[in-house]
This record gives structure tokens, C-alpha cells and sequence, in this order.
């Protein structure tokens, strides 16, 4: 009796064994079970991963009170991956004057100085973080990606000294400051080789005061931080 | 005795030279294109027996007053060719309604026995003669003896229309004769003729694709299959199936990833209405592999709650049928007119049985009937022509009902048993799932190591080394674009 007993409660204690470690790989099953990620994993529309993007973009200086400034940039991009790329551009253009200086100077007698950018040459990294789709009217789709860029380079100044009288006025020269910037933009693709691309960027660079004054060679040298927002907008190709 | 005689002549010269001034003013009625004229005044003539002179042209008349079945059926009940113009109203005949892609085509027997009241002509004509080859095949088929259906498809040369065709259907033949490489080879070989002739026949192109797919999977060459499903573009109508049989393919290969991604889309909201119940199998056996046992069963539980339903109306349906036997063809015609409609839930079912190439052409040729009743009813012929035309467009009608009504019961009846055989799987993977045992479920298949090696991304196609890809979550919300894409990162959970 009692080893019948003796080996009904091992019988048992293995049963029990059994079942709990059932309940627990369930219940660790229905944890898991939970947890079925579901993607949807296809060739990528739109790569950039080692090619070359060469654009050509329309600029503007959005920040500046007295004069418009339309810049054309050409934008040389190699993309190592689809992340990270290296650009460099160049933009050159002109400034027009704007209603309220002619008023000032007419009205008022006040002649303003003005920082007329004519070039930027810039070099910098780009950084893609997001890549994403819209779904149009009709079902069309529209991919984009969503870049930062930041890096360096030189901002060349055009004084023109309109602002100084007489025959003492200076002659028109074209200064260059070092130059910082970041910015960020968004491309819309078109097929599999082109991209509508904006960018906002955000310029920053120390310009001697004395730059700007009527007499540059013998005015008190003061730095100042001048700040330079562009909007760009326009087209690449991808080799 | 004489005077009788003389009488008796004259009546008989009278007589003669009505009939042949009816015959001149037939022939030049039919020369100027008064069809209509020619119906009016020579109804009277046409008998049951379509022995007549008039029956030719009478019946060319009806399809050029766009009484297609009509015109088919005075055409099948005309005698063989006696003259040179019978001829050519025949010749004229049969090129029209080879170019005319909306007219429901005869075929087989019904084609052959048109060819052969001028069979001399027609056999000599190139352009006819990989037809004839093909329609006499069908009449082999018809009969039963599949070697000389074979036999005359393959003296369908490459030059011809129908060489696309007679290759598929030969490799039908062939897969029916159980010589699966022959019938792979045909399909193939077909496959590549509907390539190059671009998407005059997309259908025809896509069914190739599909038949190469179900014999590689037949031979368990799951890999090669899965290639040929890919084929099958999102457009077509096929393409659903495609996923399905895929899914298959995937899970012999142990790849539930993938064969649970393709369900996803058949799944989906977009195709809800679509009727797949064998989804629920593979997704609940698939499930069941990797041990997710909760899982399958919601599955199955949704399977019973979608498809119970369905199965009793269906049944229902069946019983009244029996008792009535117009009844499904009064349902199925309710359905397609969106008349008031009691059997919503099973549209999916009717879906499916009118995507069948047969079953829309006995819709067509119903159709055509409609629209010539209508035509009737507002021509202009007399009241006597108009009768004997309805009469006789009533007795095609009937015709059509019933043999439609047969054709609708027995597809219907196969839908109903697939159904019922797929609530008994879904009930037994119900228990296998409350049991956790993978005994039953689990596939002794023996798949080679190098098709399990494949990876597999979303569309049923392979992955490159250094492919680039895009991910893209997918949380319940569906896109249009990202459907037959899916793939489920499922992870074994069964402890070894």
C-alpha cells in the first residue's frame, strides 16, 4: 500500500510537473504570441546609396529688410548610403532694392547699409533620418525623404558703399567671410533618377563692421554675426 | 385534257418566274444592304428544317441588324453550302465573329459544325486552318479521346493566331494524360508565345504562369513555383489565387513568414468580400507550426463566424435548387443585376463562379438575348415577323436557361463541398490548437535544404545579395500599394 502510494504521488508530482511547465510555456507563448511583427519588405523605390546627385537650385534670402536677394545654386551631392552624403555647392546671383530703402532714401534722407550676398561656396554633410511616402488622390504615391545638412564654407559680400556720398565713396568690392550653416529639406522623387528638393538653411558668419563703412581702410574694426536664411528650391539628377 | 395541260403550264411558268423574280429581288436586296427588307418579306419562307434558299442571306441580314444569336442559330440550322454566295455569306460570316472579341464565339462542336457545310473552302483558307486544327481538337476533347485532340493541336503551326492556344491547351491534354513534364514544356512554350505577343491575351499569359506554378509544386519544386506565381501580376484576375498557392509553396518550405505575409492580403479589408475560407487553413496551420496556438485558434474562430453562415445559406440554396431547378440562375441573375438581394453574404461565392471564362459567356449569350428581344420590339418589321422572331429567340432562351442553370448548380455545388471540407480542417486545427500538439498538423514533408535556404521578400520574390529594400510597418492600417508585400517576422516559439 505504501509503495503503491509511494509511486501514485510520483506519478503525480510528474504530472503536476508536467502541467505547470505547460501553463508556463503557454503563458510565456501567449507573451510572445503578442508580439508578431508584421512588415512590408520590397525593392526600395527610390535609392541614393552611392550615387551622385547634381542639381540645380533656385535661392532666396528670406531675412533681409531692405533689398531682395535670388541666388542660383548648383549642388554637386555623393551619397554614401542612404543616410549620410557629402554635397557641395555653389550659388552666385544678385540683389534688387526693395520699395521701403527707396522710400527711406527719398522720403527720409536715409541711406541704409546693406549686406548684398553674391556667392556662397559651401561644403557639408547631409543626413537622411526619414523616408517616407504620401498617398495622393486616385491612389498615386509620392515617396520623399526628409534630409539635414550642415558644414562650412565662405560667403562673399558685395559692398557697392551706395550708401556713402561724394567722391570719398569707395569703389565696389567683394568681401569673403568664413561661413557656418545647417539646414534642413525634404525630396520629392520623380522616377527613379530625379528629385524635386527645398531646403531651408540657416547661414551663420562674423563680418567686420569696418567692411561696410565709407572709409574700410582707417574705421575701428568691430565683428558682428550676421545671420543669412535661405530657401532654396529645384531639381536633381542621380547618376 | 390538253387544255388542262396547257393550264397547268402556265401556272407552273407563272410560279417559276415568281420564285426567281423572289430570288432576283433577294439577291439584289442583299447586294444593296436592305437587311431589313429581306427579314420582313422572307420570314414566311424559313422552316424548322432550315431547308431553304433564303436561309443564308436571312440569316447574314439578322447580324447585320445586330441579331447576333439569332443570326448564330439560322446559321447552325442552315444546310451545306449549294452556291458560290452561300459561300461567301458563310466565309463573311465566320470572319466577323472571329474579329469581334464581344461576340460569344461558338466553339468546338458548334464551330465545326459551321466550318463543315463549306469545309472544302475553309481548309484551304491558311488563315482558318489552325482554327480548324484547334475546334477539332475540341471536338476529340469533347468526345473523350484525348490522343487525337493532341494529335490535331500540334498541327497548329507557329504562324497561326491560334498557336498560343493550341499550346496551352495541349498542355492541359498532356497534364490530363499524367505526362506532367510534356505539359510543363507546353505551358512554358505557351507562356512565351503570350510574352511576345505583349497583352493581347493577358489572361491566357497568366494562366500559362499559374499551370507552370501548380506543376513545379506538384513536384515539390516549391522555388521554381513560387517564381512563376510571382509572374502573375497584381491586375489579373488570378492574382489572388496566385497568393494563396503561394502560401502553400512557403509553408512547405518552412517559410511561415512569408506564407503568412501573402495571407495577410487576402485577409485584408480590401478583398473582404472575397471568397478565400482555405486562408484560414494555411494561416491556422502556419500558426500552429511556430506554436501560436492562441492564435490560430482566433483564426479559426474567425473562420467559423465568417463562414458558418455562408455554409447554411449555401446549403439552403442547394435544397431549393433541387426542388426548382431555375432557382439558382434567378439568384445569380438577381445578384448580377443588383436586384433586391437576400443572399448578401455569400456574394463572394457568386464572385468566384462568374470570374469562370464559361460561366460569363452563358451570361453574354443572355444578355445578347435581352437586347435582342428589345430590338425586336422596337423594329419596324411586321407583326407576323416580329412573332415568329420572338418565338423562336424564347425557345434559344429557354435553352440557355437550363443548360446555364446546370452549369451554375454543379460549380456551386463544388464551392459548397470545398466549403464544408475546410470547416472540418479549420474545426481540427480548433483542436489541435486547444491540444498544443503539432503531431497531426505538422508536415512530413521533405523539402531540400537548398529551397529552405531561399529568403523570400514581400511579392513572392527572392532576395538579392546587396538588393536594396524599403520596410514598411504595417499596424493595421492597409495601403493600396503595400498589398501582396507583407511578411511576418514570426519567430519559432515551440520548445524543442
Amino acid at each position: 500500500m505504501i509503495r503503491f502510494l509511494f509511486v501514485v504521488s510520483i506519478f503525480l508530482a510528474h504530472t503536476i510537473e508536467f502541467v505547470y511547465a505547460q501553463e508556463v510555456s503557454a503563458n510565456s507563448s501567449v507573451k510572445k504570441e503578442e508580439s508578431i511583427e508584421i512588415q512590408v519588405i520590397r525593392p526600395r523605390f527610390f535609392s541614393k546609396k552611392d550615387r551622385l546627385e547634381i542639381g540645380l537650385s533656385g535661392v532666396f534670402i528670406a531675412n533681409q529688410s531692405f533689398i531682395y536677394t535670388y541666388l542660383m545654386s548648383a549642388i554637386v551631392d555623393y551619397h554614401l548610403n542612404e543616410y549620410v552624403g557629402l554635397e557641395l555647392s555653389y550659388d552666385y546671383g544678385a540683389s534688387s532694392e526693395k520699395q521701403e530703402k527707396h522710400i527711406l532714401t527719398s522720403d527720409f534722407e536715409i541711406k541704409t547699409e546693406i549686406d548684398r550676398v553674391q556667392s556662397m561656396a559651401l561644403a557639408g554633410v547631409t543626413l537622411t533620418p526619414i523616408y517616407g511616402k504620401y498617398q495622393l488622390g486616385g491612389g498615386r504615391l509620392l515617396y520623399f525623404d526628409t534630409f539635414f545638412t550642415f558644414g562650412g564654407g565662405g560667403t562673399g559680400v558685395n559692398y557697392l558703399y551706395d550708401h556713402c556720398s561724394g567722391d570719398s565713396a569707395p569703389s565696389s568690392r567683394v568681401v569673403w567671410y568664413p561661413t557656418v550653416f545647417a539646414g534642413v529639406g525634404q525630396r520629392y522623387f520623380v522616377g527613379e533618377n530625379g528629385s524635386i528638393r527645398y531646403d531651408i538653411r540657416s547661414h551663420f558668419f562674423n563680418k567686420n563692421e569696418a567692411d561696410a563703412s565709407c572709409t574700410p581702410s582707417t574705421a575701428a574694426s568691430s565683428s558682428v554675426s550676421t545671420q543669412i536664411v535661405t530657401l532654396q528650391i529645384g531639381y536633381s539628377y542621380y547618376f | 385534257m390538253k387544255k388542262t395541260l396547257f393550264f397547268i403550264s402556265i401556272l407552273s411558268l407563272i410560279y417559276t418566274k415568281i420564285i426567281f423574280s423572289k430570288e432576283e429581288g433577294l439577291n439584289t436586296a442583299f447586294q444593296q444592304g436592305k437587311y431589313a427588307e429581306i427579314i420582313s418579306n422572307f420570314s414566311a419562307q424559313i422552316g424548322e428544317d432550315g431547308n431553304t434558299d433564303v436561309l443564308y442571306p436571312y440569316a447574314f441580314s439578322l447580324l447585320k441588324l445586330k441579331f447576333p444569336i439569332l443570326a448564330n442559330f439560322y446559321f447552325e440550322k442552315s444546310k451545306n453550302i449549294k452556291s458560290k454566295e452561300e459561300s461567301d455569306i458563310l466565309y463573311r460570316y465566320v470572319e466577323h465573329i472571329h474579329a469581334d472579341k464581344s461576340h460569344p464565339f461558338p466553339y468546338g462542336s458548334d464551330f465545326m459544325r459551321l466550318i463543315k457545310k463549306d469545309m472544302s473552302r475553309f481548309s484551304t483558307e491558311e488563315k482558318f486552318r489552325g482554327m480548324l486544327h484547334f475546334h477539332t481538337a475540341l471536338e476529340w476533347v469533347n468526345a473523350g479521346d484525348i490522343k487525337k485532340a493532341i494529335h490535331e493541336l500540334q498541327q497548329v503551326l507557329p504562324t497561326n493566331s491560334e498557336y498560343g492556344n493550341a499550346l496551352f491547351l495541349l498542355g492541359v491534354l498532356e497534364n490530363r494524360l499524367g505526362e506532367v513534364k510534356r505539359s510543363k514544356s507546353y505551358f512554358l512554350k505557351s507562356y512565351d508565345v503570350f510574352v511576345q505577343m505583349g497583352d493581347s491575351d493577358p489572361v491566357l499569359k497568366e494562366q500559362s504562369a499559374l499551370n507552370i506554378a501548380r506543376l513545379y509544386y506538384e513536384e515539390k519544386n516549391f522555388k521554381e513555383a513560387i517564381v512563376f506565381y510571382s509572374k502573375i501580376s497584381e491586375n489579373s484576375e488570378f492574382w489572388l489565387q496566385a497568393l494563396l498557392e503561394s502560401a502553400w509553396a512557403f509553408y512547405f518550405m518552412d517559410k511561415t513568414g512569408n506564407s503568412l505575409g501573402n495571407l495577410r492580403t487576402i485577409l485584408s479589408s480590401f478583398y473582404e468580400k472575397r471568397f478565400y475560407p482555405e486562408a484560414y487553413v494555411i494561416q491556422g496551420i502556419s500558426l500552429i507550426k511556430n506554436c501560436y496556438f492562441k492564435s490560430a485558434a482566433k483564426s479559426g474562430k474567425f473562420f467559423q463566424k465568417k463562414y458558418k453562415p455562408i455554409l447554411n445559406e449555401m446549403k439552403n440554396i442547394d435544397k431549393k435548387s433541387k426542388e426548382t431547378p431555375s432557382y439558382l440562375y434567378e439568384i445569380f441573375d438577381a445578384y448580377m443585376n443588383r436586384k433586391l438581394f437576400t443572399h448578401e453574404e455569400i456574394g463572394g461565392v457568386f464572385d468566384r463562379i462568374l470570374q469562370e471564362k464559361i460561366v460569363q459567356r452563358e451570361f453574354l449569350i443572355l444578355k445578347l438575348i435581352k437586347n435582342e428581344f428589345s430590338q425586336i420590339r422596337n423594329s419596324s418589321f411586321p407583326e407576323n415577323v416580329k412573332e415568329k422572331l420572338k418565338d423562336q429567340l424564347m425557345k434559344i432562351n429557354g435553352n440557355r436557361i437550363s443548360n446555364l442553370s446546370a452549369l451554375l448548380m454543379k460549380k456551386f455545388q463544388r464551392q459548397m463541398n470545398d466549403l464544408n471540407d475546410f470547416s472540418i480542417q479549420i474545426q481540427l486545427i480548433n483542436a489541435q490548437s486547444v491540444l498544443g500538439s503539432l503531431d497531426v498538423l505538422r508536415s512530413e514533408m521533405h523539402v531540400g535544404i537548398e529551397q529552405k535556404n531561399v529568403q523570400y521578400i514581400g511579392g513572392m520574390k527572392e532576395m538579392k545579395i546587396d538588393q536594396k529594400l524599403e520596410y514598411w510597418p504595417f499596424e493595421g492600417e492597409y495601403w493600396r500599394d503595400e498589398l501582396g508585400g507583407y511578411v511576418y517576422k514570426i519567430s519559432n516559439i515551440c520548445r524543442l
